[in-house]
């Protein structure tokens, strides 16, 4: 079920006061059901596969809680179980196609021609999510960072969670269990502010990123027949979409917990004004990137390595996170881009030292780092590394000038022009937004001043989600064929 | 808690007036009903026309037919189709299903074979629009549309919201229309234009103004003479690109036992007079035999219908310069019938067919108690 959804609406019309009317002995159990109807939603038989990955994590982890130090060997066997239970659903879902064609493809050019097996089954919803962060609870027992959840509710329900269960924030199991314990009473500033962060979130989702969308995908689906401006607009327009549409999500997930009662942690904090690469990854999927970083870069020695070993396992760590993205060339391609990123930043930062750059250069990083950010973003956007290619090349041919600029923009409701300038609004007024929460620490609905001010944002803004959600649903591109 | 109830109430009033609102005229409308519930309500009463908000809908609503009730002879083509009446299988008319539609290409019909693979139709009516064929067809450029089974019946509840509002704020439909309603007409463009898809899967559209019609036969007549439009732009070649899923669509039908008749439909006779022999529309005598080539290859049939006057037809007929009456689609279906009396002959009577013709004195509609 998608937060943007009318089913939504009415899943957490009922969810939300029936959480708090239940008695507490009552709520662990309501707030499972409940995850596994939010997911049944999507596919009802995938329910058994999150299922599995629970019950295989539980008895893993409570296995591991009870064998001593000394049966390292059983320790090993466990965690390896519950790794490879995890990562062969993924693996199966999610890139067993990939490989399989892409040996094919290899095996091709060496002549060894042969048919290629691949699968339909359709890629469980938040299956990314989910098993990495049931994996990660059974590394930290192994690893003694937390205690054996002995309760399987609680355990299944970190699992299932429906605020974080289709895309995260992939929480940390010592963050979560314990806050399945305690009492909730209903606290009125807590879940206004949940209810705050809900509204932020659609309008980044709705209004931004699905009214950029039309244009980035115009342009995106058909790359040859565009080259210079459109591109740029298009690729710099990706950008802000995918921010918007992901930590929009983020927003939601994180404002429907926070309104249950729940903490859950950061994904995204202006990650457009980061001054590196490196400060990007500490700004964009938060979740993801610690992930990562305490699960496959530290164990793979992390910096306490030689330099140039640093550096290999860096690459590792983002070609890893680009495949973890997609099962694609494209994702490969992008991870691998801002793996080289951050190899050539390590490179200059270790010959020439952590300085600060002068101040009138300093103020350049944040463009340069962003120009860096959205290049890579061709290869993350691209249906095909032939057509991010393609956008590579024709990137910088002005000879259409601007002509045609905001024609991508005729599939949206209103006249190309309004919604381009309209768009080029919203993401300055995004910006302008972000600029002002790192200076005030907040989410800047929480900062406004006047209660009458407050509701006419938050009328303003709930009309804007409400309107572009209707307008825009039915938006398909004006057929020809339609004058008859 | 109650200050938050109290509060959240009187935020969300002005939001949950509108749903209501806005729902409950998507529902008295039949914007709102599912393809499913709308097939089942024309079955069950032939007079009901349905036509949504969302034209491009159209497809959904066909392949939902063609799926669920399987009918074994399948007409396919653009608008200038759609007023092949299942009534013309007089045998047994609940076996013909009409699956064309507004702005569909080569490629989307072709995507039809996906939706009749577990139970392909006897036989297959190909209505094949000269200018698919023509090089460089600007309709190539369009994705053939596609079906969502899974959240189908989902979206449409949305979506029949989302049209209401729509029709509203583009003034395209008036309130007092959609408040009125109408017992035999399922969607807001049904309930306001009076016209849509019958039971049949063909389009209806009574009480045409004459004045209208004539108007349009002379636009397109100059669209003709300007020689633009989608219909009426020269070519002297024809498109591979489309021959190519033409192929592909034949080669489905022959593996599944499919029996497959293409023709060209007509044109307005005073255009189509200047077009043949014209060099500056010789891709439709080309497409014509390539395609009369293409079918006999796979041992189907192909017949170029183009010349209206040639099976009896005259502009009086037509509703515009490419469009005709279902009184002039009866006179091809007889046609085909006569020649290929093998295949159609067990679906329709020629000699009944021919008296509907001799007794009717309508160039538009027929004397059918129809909707």
């Amino acid at each position: 079920m998608s937060f943007i959804s009318f089913e939504f609406i009415v899943f957490f019309a009922i969810v939300f006061p029936l959480y708090f009317a239940l008695p507490s002995r009552w709520r662990l159990p309501f707030l499972l059901i409940t995850s596994y109807i939010f997911y049944a939603f999507s596919r009802v038989d995938y329910i058994l596969l999150i299922a599995f990955s629970t019950v295989v994590d539980y008895f893993a982890a409570r296995e591991l809680g009870k064998t001593p130090d000394e049966q390292d060997i059983k320790r090993r066997v466990l965690l390896g179980i519950s790794i490879v239970v995890n990562l062969g659903v993924l693996f199966l879902f999610k890139y067993f196609n990939f490989f399989s064609e892409s040996i094919f493809s290899l095996s091709e050019t060496f002549g060894f021609a042969y048919q290629p097996f691949t699968h339909e089954l359709i890629l469980p919803v938040g299956i990314s999510f989910y098993t990495f962060q049931s994996m990660a609870y059974t590394i930290d027992v192994y690893r003694k960072k937390i205690e054996v959840e002995e309760d399987a509710a609680i355990f299944a329900t970190y699992v299932a969670f429906f605020p974080q269960l289709v895309a995260g924030p992939i929480e940390r199991a010592q963050n979560m269990l314990p806050q399945f314990r305690e009492k909730y009473v209903f606290d009125y500033d807590r879940v206004v502010s949940g209810f705050r962060l809900i509204l932020w979130g659609a309008f980044k989702k709705v209004v931004i990123a699905d009214r950029l969308a039309i244009y980035v995908n115009t342009v995106y689906n058909d790359v040859d027949s565009y080259q210079g401006l459109p591109l740029i607009i298009a690729t710099l327009f990706f950008a802000f979409q995918i921010y918007c549409d992901f930590s929009g999500y983020s927003d939601i997930a994180i404002g429907v917990a926070r309104a249950m009662g729940f903490d859950l942690m950061e994904n995204f904090r202006q990650p457009y004004f980061a001054s590196s690469i490196r400060d990007f990854w500490r700004r964009w999927h938060i979740s993801l990137s610690t992930w990562f970083r305490d699960y496959l870069y530290i164990p793979l020695g992390g910096n306490r390595v030689s330099f140039v070993r640093n550096l290999i396992n860096l690459m590792i760590v983002f070609v890893v996170s680009g495949l973890w993205h997609g099962a694609n060339w494209t994702f490969v391609i992008w991870g691998a881009l801002h793996g080289g990123y951050i190899v050539i930043e390590t490179i200059v930062s270790h010959f020439i030292g952590k300085k600060q750059a002068p101040g009138y250069l300093s103020w350049l990083q944040i463009p340069i780092t962003f120009a860096l950010v959205a290049f890579a973003w061709i290869f993350f956007r691209a249906n095909s590394s032939g057509d991010a290619f393609y956008v590579v090349q024709h990137l910088f041919n002005f000879s259409t000038g601007i002509s045609g600029l905001t024609e991508p923009f005729r599939a949206g409701y209103l006249s190309s022009r309004v919604e381009f300038f309209f768009a080029i609004i919203l993401i300055l007024s995004l910006m302008f937004t972000d600029g002002l929460e790192i200076r005030f620490k907040q989410n800047l609905l929480s900062l406004i001043p006047w209660r009458v001010l407050r509701w006419a944002v938050y009328y303003g803004l709930a009309f804007l989600v409400l309107f572009s959600y209707i307008l825009y649903i039915t938006t398909t591109p004006a057929f020809i064929y339609f004058q008859f | 808690m109650r200050k938050f109830i109290i509060r959240f109430t009187i935020f969300a009033l002005p939001f949950t007036l509108y749903l209501v609102l806005a729902g409950g005229l998507a529902i008295h409308t039949g914007e709102s009903l599912t393809f499913n519930e709308v097939i089942q309500r024309q079955l069950s009463d032939h007079s009901i026309l349905f036509s949504p908000y969302d034209q491009s809908a159209s497809f959904a609503y066909k392949v939902t037919y063609l799926q669920n009730y399987a009918p074994e002879v399948v007409i396919v083509g653009s608008s200038r189709v759609k007023t092949y009446r299942g009534a013309f299988f007089n045998l047994n008319p609940d076996l013909a299903y009409n699956a064309c539609g507004i702005g569909w290409t080569m490629r989307n019909i072709l995507s039809l074979t996906q939706y009749m693979e577990v139970s392909p139709p006897r036989v297959l009516i190909l209505s094949l629009d000269q200018q698919w064929f023509r090089s460089q067809d600007s309709l190539n450029n369009f994705e053939p549309f596609t079906v969502n089974f899974s959240t189908l019946d989902r979206e449409r509840r949305v979506i029949g919201l989302a049209n209401v509002t729509r029709a509203v704020i583009d003034e395209e439909i008036p309130l007092s229309d959609m408040l009125s309603g109408n017992n035999s007409r399922l969607g807001l463009t049904a309930v306001a234009f009076d016209f849509g898809y019958g039971y049949d899967g063909s389009h209806y559209q009574p009480g045409q103004d004459i004045e209208e019609i004539i108007a349009r036969r002379e636009r397109d007549f100059q669209a003709f003479e300007a020689q633009n439009g989608t219909f009426y732009s020269p070519a002297n070649a024809i498109s591979t690109t489309n021959l190519g899923y033409l192929e592909e669509l034949l080669q489905w039908a022959q593996s599944h036992d499919v029996e497959v008749i293409g023709y060209f439909p007509p044109f307005m006779p005073e255009i189509y007079e200047r077009m043949d022999g014209n060099e500056d529309y010789s891709y439709i005598p080309q497409s014509a035999s390539a395609l009369d080539d293409l079918f006999t290859r796979y041992d189907f049939h192909f017949f170029d219908l183009s010349d209206a006057t040639e099976s009896g037809g005259d502009t009086s007929e037509m509703y515009d310069g490419i469009h005709f009456s279902e009184v002039m689609q009866l006179r091809l279906h007889i046609r085909l019938v006569e020649t290929l009396p093998d295949i159609l002959g067990d679906y329709a009577d020629v000699d009944t067919l021919e008296t509907w013709l001799e007794q009717n004195d309508d160039p538009f509609f027929l004397n059918r108690s129809e909707p």
